[in-house]
């Protein structure tokens, strides 16, 4: 019974890096999806599969994309059961509905506001690809592990990626930019 | 250097992203000082990139869970213990209960306890009844001391604790009288979540509520609870 292998003991090392990265696993989850609630079924979903499948994790080194590896999985899972038949690297979101309160109006969530509207609008493959780098930090070489994907197309979905925020944001990438000390300033 | 490929939005953004090697860099430096434009592109690919890191970096699991520094420090203090020792638990399994008991006396290091987690999150009914399957046979075991048994619902297998969604409503009352060492408990987050969409839900009396699924699968793991996925 497969079920059975679930009872060999508790592998604790992976619930240790599962802790420690959970908010790193929401917050691409929710950069991906857009949607709170969404990205907590994904990361738990996600999680739960890596404990299911502790024992193919050969070095809890690389635990992290590893475990970034799943969430993709799990995320991809879910567009296509949503929209099957789609080629859902062409898919457009940006219908996604962005509702973030921010009554004091202050630019800054207005902004990221903005920047997280224009990400919604990148076709999949590029928006997963420009947040694990911009996000996360990711290197391209962890990226393409993560995403199965060759290093050459990590670089190509990002510049593209990049290029197409680059439009949709000028007003905040072309010059003085106050906006983007504004937000600096916070963080 | 090859100017095409220098000029190319790829290379600046590999500059940007720290992926070029030491010579790349300086290549890049240097013609980046001596082409303004170029400069000027690669500034702007650089603040794309801090405007999307900022438009994230306040983005936090929500209500998740805030551990007091100490247990923390438990943690870390029982992980310098861990390493071999969870290795050859995960390998061995059971068999060395004894003797990983024997290892970390008195190190506090967290040893298989025998109970379970059993995690549903699909609504589907035939995982439902598997879990509630095995959470009877575990409780129904005739050791000494049973292991204790949660069954734990979060996401779409929520239902199986919702009145007049559960198809195994009487079940689980029976399973509750007839076994005390087993508990069910559903996951806050998932009924914060229906909440918010205003769908009205009444938990089964005897099911508990707990913070997220997550959370508490997590919590178990520490405490040396084995997991099983219904």
């Amino acid at each position: 019974m497969r079920r059975l292998l679930g009872l060999l003991g508790p592998p604790r090392e992976l619930a240790r890096a599962v802790e420690a990265n959970r908010d790193r696993l929401y917050r691409v989850a929710f950069s991906w999806c857009h949607d709170g609630a969404l990205a907590d079924d994904l990361v738990q979903e996600a999680v739960s599969k890596a404990l299911q499948n502790a024992a193919q994790l050969r070095n809890v080194d690389s635990a992290v994309p590893w475990l970034f590896a799943i969430l993709n999985n799990c995320w991809r899972d879910h567009l296509r059961r949503r929209r099957e038949g789609e080629d859902i690297d062409a898919v457009d979101e940006a219908e996604l509905p962005l509702g973030d309160s921010a009554e004091d109006d202050c630019s800054r969530a207005q902004i990221a506001a903005r920047v997280r509207s224009a990400i919604a609008a990148l076709p999949v493959g590029q928006r997963e690809v420009v947040t694990l780098v911009d996000l996360e930090e990711f290197s391209y070489a962890e990226v393409a592990a993560i995403l199965s994907i060759p290093v050459g197309t990590v670089m190509s979905r990002l510049s593209r990626a990049r290029g197409a925020l680059r439009e949709a944001l000028v007003e905040q990438v072309r010059g003085e930019s106050p906006t983007l000390r504004l937000l600096r300033g916070r963080t | 250097m090859n100017e095409k490929l220098q000029a190319s939005d790829e290379y600046l953004g590999a500059f940007i992203d720290g992926e070029l090697d030491a010579g790349e860099r300086e290549r890049a430096l240097a013609a980046l000082e001596a082409d303004s434009q170029l400069a000027q592109r690669a500034c702007e690919l650089r603040r794309v990139k801090d405007l999307v890191r900022h438009a994230y970096a306040d983005v936090r699991v929500p209500g998740g869970r805030r551990r007091a520094p100490r247990a923390r420090a438990a943690l870390a203090a029982r992980a310098a213990v861990g390493g071999a020792l969870i290795v050859a638990g995960v390998l061995l399994g059971w068999g060395l209960n004894d003797l990983t008991r024997h290892v970390s006396d008195g190190r506090q290091a967290t040893v298989p306890t025998g109970n379970v987690v059993i995690h549903v999150s699909s609504g589907d009914i035939d995982s439902m009844r598997a879990a509630l399957d095995q959470a009877e046979r575990l409780a129904s075991s005739t050791t000494d001391s049973p292991p204790r048994v949660e069954v734990l619902a979060n996401s779409s297998g929520i239902d199986l604790f919702v009145r007049g969604a559960s198809p195994f409503a009487e079940r689980i009352e029976r399973i509750r009288r007839e076994h005390p060492n087993v508990v069910f408990l559903a996951c806050g987050q998932t009924l914060d979540n229906l909440q918010r969409r205003n769908v009205k839900v009444v938990l089964l009396p005897d099911v508990k509520v707990v913070s997220s699924a997550l959370d508490q699968v997590l919590l178990r793991l520490r405490e040396g609870w084995r997991y099983s996925k219904a």
